[in-house]
């Protein structure tokens, strides 16, 4: 009706015609001597618009571009930038574009990364489902073309400062990063932000990269790219431990140069880097020091325990660990990120706690329920079974907050730990949405006589457009307890767990 | 995960006997059409289960959604063509993209009451006509076929139009159309079977919008011959004429598949919640105040469709005002003379003839 309206407006426009492809809405168009052959075609299905014009060129273009207008209006009352609705179309728009980020389901998704690829243009896949034999066709041909897919289901990227999807801002520098996991990049580059340094690239590979059926094609592309870079002389890794045979073509290839490596296969044997001259990374934090370090010339050491405030940390946990009432023994970390999740798992067990999980370390550690917790559990709120029909918890927290209710009524429940990962794609005031959920989780608690410790970090940088320090700050102020890193948060946790006698 | 308040009673058989006939398993569909607020499944060649926000209000093929502030279908990746699982408890992407929880949506009757409590007396009955009349003149959307209620002089005489005449602009869906509406209900009120059938080849699928605004007229037109032939305790034979126009002889396969949802729905007396509360006020209420609410709640239905609707709905009073004249007056025997359609309708018009 807005462009019947708006068309008979124009000056010139003698006619117009919206309407459902129908027979007699054919007619009538007929009858006003504006049918087409086009029209002719048309089904019940189909939408149209005919008009009728003066003189024809000049009005018609007119006509075309408030269509365009019109149509598109909705987007735009969305966002401010042009949304192309083809890949043809955002081509027309940038044909100096040599990147696309792709984000259809994953039926679709190859079909348009392959056209991407076939124009000469990496790929950022952020779409999942893409059937793995798929996955296989685009890296080979992305291989033989010198182009980058990146993902399926690659979520974060920094390609040329340029944070994409889920990344954060941080400086350039000379580090390189390839990995697979999406907030393990995020972790890892935003330390190595905190910490004064930056990076030259950092590109995700998607998490079967390193699959024996996809043989590590984009993590080896990855590879050699940095070290063909003349910006990166220290290149980390970031990858759940691969298939043994992709393990050793990966290694193998990181001494293709001279460049030092920081390898971190989260959960694997960090022996095996050592192996093949890389440095081991312990942990995502442990990795990010020792990169700086080798960027910096300096002694690499592990870092494996809390990088300031130990003693006023300890004495914390202690102190905190007398307000918990009879019962409250449990610890509950709610993430956000996956393989930070992952991470706390690791930490845990390497301190002699088996956490329940929805990505549990052991089978049996596996929750039956996983909108029950058992005992102390880690969730990774960014699985499937939490997020169907909702945005990702980065973006949308109500998940989590209805999660951390549920936990506060546990009388066994003390530790609530946190993740709060920020910077470009994550929502725009994670914290000040979630604290309100921490505020009333505490609340009912104390109604029942119990306290609650919460425990949290942020992943981010000051530069992202949440600031991290804002973010700190606003936590510590509600009585959080706020550490710089995951690893710190988890180590803490289990101090306040382990101090509860 | 997005959780439905209410589903009417039709969807919810639908989707209970296709599961059943499946042996039990999960049925699948696709998603036909996706708009901000709505979309809907098609889960045959014939059926579709629409998903709408609530705040659009409740339709009997469809099945509305709590959508949160900002939410839309298309955030919440829903794509034309996309392949859904569909079962008793749930409505699904094969790929998981969403996922609509469909337990505890209240169930509700989109068909005709079985039994009033009180029925209004005939001139209540026609002060609440007029004040639809009213309301609709004053606040609906006339960029549909909706002018044509302006273009029949016993239309304007029996609501007693006055000053809308030159603020409802006649546009070339309402006056190609109107002269076949015109013809459509003289053929009713004379219970002229064949002329029907011949009119509505001509009527279906016209108009407007992704429920075409003639077949919203017709929509609002069953209303008053369903609720109205209950008030009157009449038999409207015209139903059943409708009927096996529209869906024996397939007529609605000559408009878009919406529609075609729509009007098997409402030959059946199932309306959209609105419709139906307001064709239950129009006979059962005597309170000006719930009418002119009633009538602005069905006015909000899609863009022109609600105000197509109660045009429809309007000039379906009036006919069965003509039939119920007709058969307390023994009026037929001269109903069929040219002369009594010139009387009745002001003009006789050629439908095929081009109208400036």
């Amino acid at each position: 009706m807005i462009v019947t309206k708006e068309l008979n407006s124009i000056s010139g426009v003698k006619e117009v015609l919206v309407g459902m492809g129908t027979d007699l809405n054919k007619e009538l168009t007929g009858n006003l001597n504006l049918m087409t052959p086009e029209i002719e075609e048309l089904t019940p299905n189909d939408f149209y618009i005919a008009v009728d014009t003066e003189k024809e060129e000049m009005v018609f273009e007119e006509v075309v571009s408030k269509v365009d207008e019109l149509l598109s209006k909705k987007a735009e009352s969305q966002t401010s930038d042009y949304q192309p609705a083809t890949f043809d179309s955002a081509v027309d728009a940038l044909p100096d574009a040599n990147m696309v980020v792709i984000s259809v389901p994953g039926e679709y998704a190859a079909d348009e990364a392959k056209k991407a690829l076939n124009k000469g243009i990496h790929v950022m896949l952020f779409s999942d489902n893409v059937p793995i034999e798929k996955e296989i066709e685009l890296k080979k041909l992305a291989h033989e073309k010198g182009l980058l897919v990146m993902g399926p289901d690659c979520g974060t990227a920094i390609i040329n400062g340029v944070p994409l999807c889920f990344a954060n801002a941080v400086n350039k520098g000379d580090i390189g990063i390839v990995g697979a996991s999406g907030t393990g990049i995020q972790e890892v580059s935003s330390i190595i932000g905190k910490l004064g340094s930056g990076i030259t690239q950092a590109i995700g590979t998607g998490g079967r990269d390193l699959r024996a059926e996809v043989g590590g094609i984009m993590m080896i592309d990855g590879i050699r790219a940095l070290q063909k870079d003349p910006n990166t002389e220290v290149i980390v890794l970031i990858s759940k431990p691969p298939a043994k045979e992709i393990e050793e073509k990966v290694l193998n290839t990181l001494k293709e140069s001279d460049k030092p490596a920081v390898v971190h296969f989260i959960g694997g044997d960090p022996e095996v880097a050592k192996a093949y001259g890389a440095y081991a990374g312990l942990t995502l934090e442990d990795t990010a020091y020792k990169a700086v370090a080798l960027s910096r010339g300096e002694e690499v050491v592990d870092v494996v325990d809390f990088t300031r405030d130990k003693e006023e940390l300890e004495k914390a946990a202690k102190e905190e660990a007398t307000k918990f009432s009879q019962g409250q023994k449990y610890l509950r970390g709610l993430y956000s990120g996956g393989t930070l999740a992952y991470e706390a798992l690791q930490i845990l067990q390497e301190k002699g706690i088996d956490g329940y999980s929805n990505i549990p370390l052991k089978s049996e550690f596996k929750l039956e329920d996983v909108f029950k917790s058992k005992a102390h559990t880690v969730l990774d709120l960014g699985e499937d079974e939490f997020t169907v029909g909702k945005p990702h918890p980065m973006i949308d927290p109500s998940t989590r907050i209805d999660v951390i209710l549920k936990e506060a009524k546990d009388p066994e429940v003390a530790v609530i730990l946190l993740d709060f990962v920020i910077g470009y794609g994550a929502n725009r005031d994670i914290v000040g949405e979630i604290l309100p959920g921490i505020i009333k989780a505490r609340e009912y608690a104390e109604k029942e006589g119990r306290h609650l410790t919460f425990v949290a970090f942020v992943c981010g940088t000051n530069e992202d457009p949440q600031n991290l320090e804002k973010c700190e700050v606003t936590l510590k102020e509600n009585g959080v307890y706020v550490l710089p890193s995951n690893a710190q948060a988890v180590r803490f946790s289990e101090k306040l767990i382990s101090s509860i006698k | 995960m997005i959780n439905s308040t209410s589903m009417s009673s039709r969807v919810k058989n639908m989707i209970e006997q296709m599961v059943e006939v499946n042996g039990g398993k999960d049925i699948e569909g696709f998603i036909h059409s996706v708009f901000d607020y709505a979309c809907n499944i098609q889960v045959s060649d014939k059926d579709l289960i629409g998903l709408i926000s609530k705040e659009y209000g409740d339709n009997p093929y469809s099945i509305s959604l709590d959508l949160p502030p900002g939410q839309t279908m298309k955030k919440l990746n829903m794509e034309q063509g996309m392949r859904v699982i569909i079962n008793n408890k749930s409505i699904r992407s094969v790929a998981g993209h969403f996922y609509i929880n469909l337990q505890g949506a209240d169930s509700w009757e989109p068909g005709l009451p079985k039994e009033y409590n009180d029925l209004v007396d005939r001139n209540q009955l026609q002060s609440n006509l007029l004040e639809i009349m009213g309301t609709l003149l004053r606040k609906g959307n006339f960029l549909g076929i909706g002018p044509l209620i302006v273009d029949y002089p016993p239309i304007i005489k029996e609501f007693e139009i006055n000053d809308f005449e030159n603020s409802i602009k006649v546009n070339h869906y309402s006056s190609y159309i109107s002269p076949r509406i015109k013809n459509l209900l003289y053929g009713i009120i004379k219970d002229d079977q064949v002329s029907i059938e011949k009119i509505l080849t001509g009527i279906v699928g016209f108009g407007p919008g992704l429920t075409p605004s003639a077949d919203d007229l017709l929509v609002g037109l069953l209303a008053t011959l369903h609720y109205l032939g209950q008030y009157y305790k009449m038999e409207i034979k015209a139903i059943s004429y409708l009927k096996k126009s529209l869906i024996d002889q397939g007529l609605t396969n000559q408009t878009t598949i919406v529609s075609r949802q729509m009007l098997k729905a409402a030959i059946n007396g199932e309306f959209a919640r609105s419709i139906k509360e307001l064709s239950i006020a129009m006979i059962a209420s005597k309170d000006r105040k719930e009418i002119e609410r009633a009538v602005l709640a069905a006015i909000n239905l899609g863009s022109t469709s609600g105000t197509d609707t109660l045009v429809g709905l309007l000039l379906g009073a009036y006919v069965i005002k003509k039939i119920k004249i007709k058969k307390e007056e023994n009026y037929g025997s001269t109903c069929g003379s040219k002369k009594e359609h010139i009387l009745r309708f002001g003009y006789i018009n050629d439908s095929n003839k081009r109208i400036k």
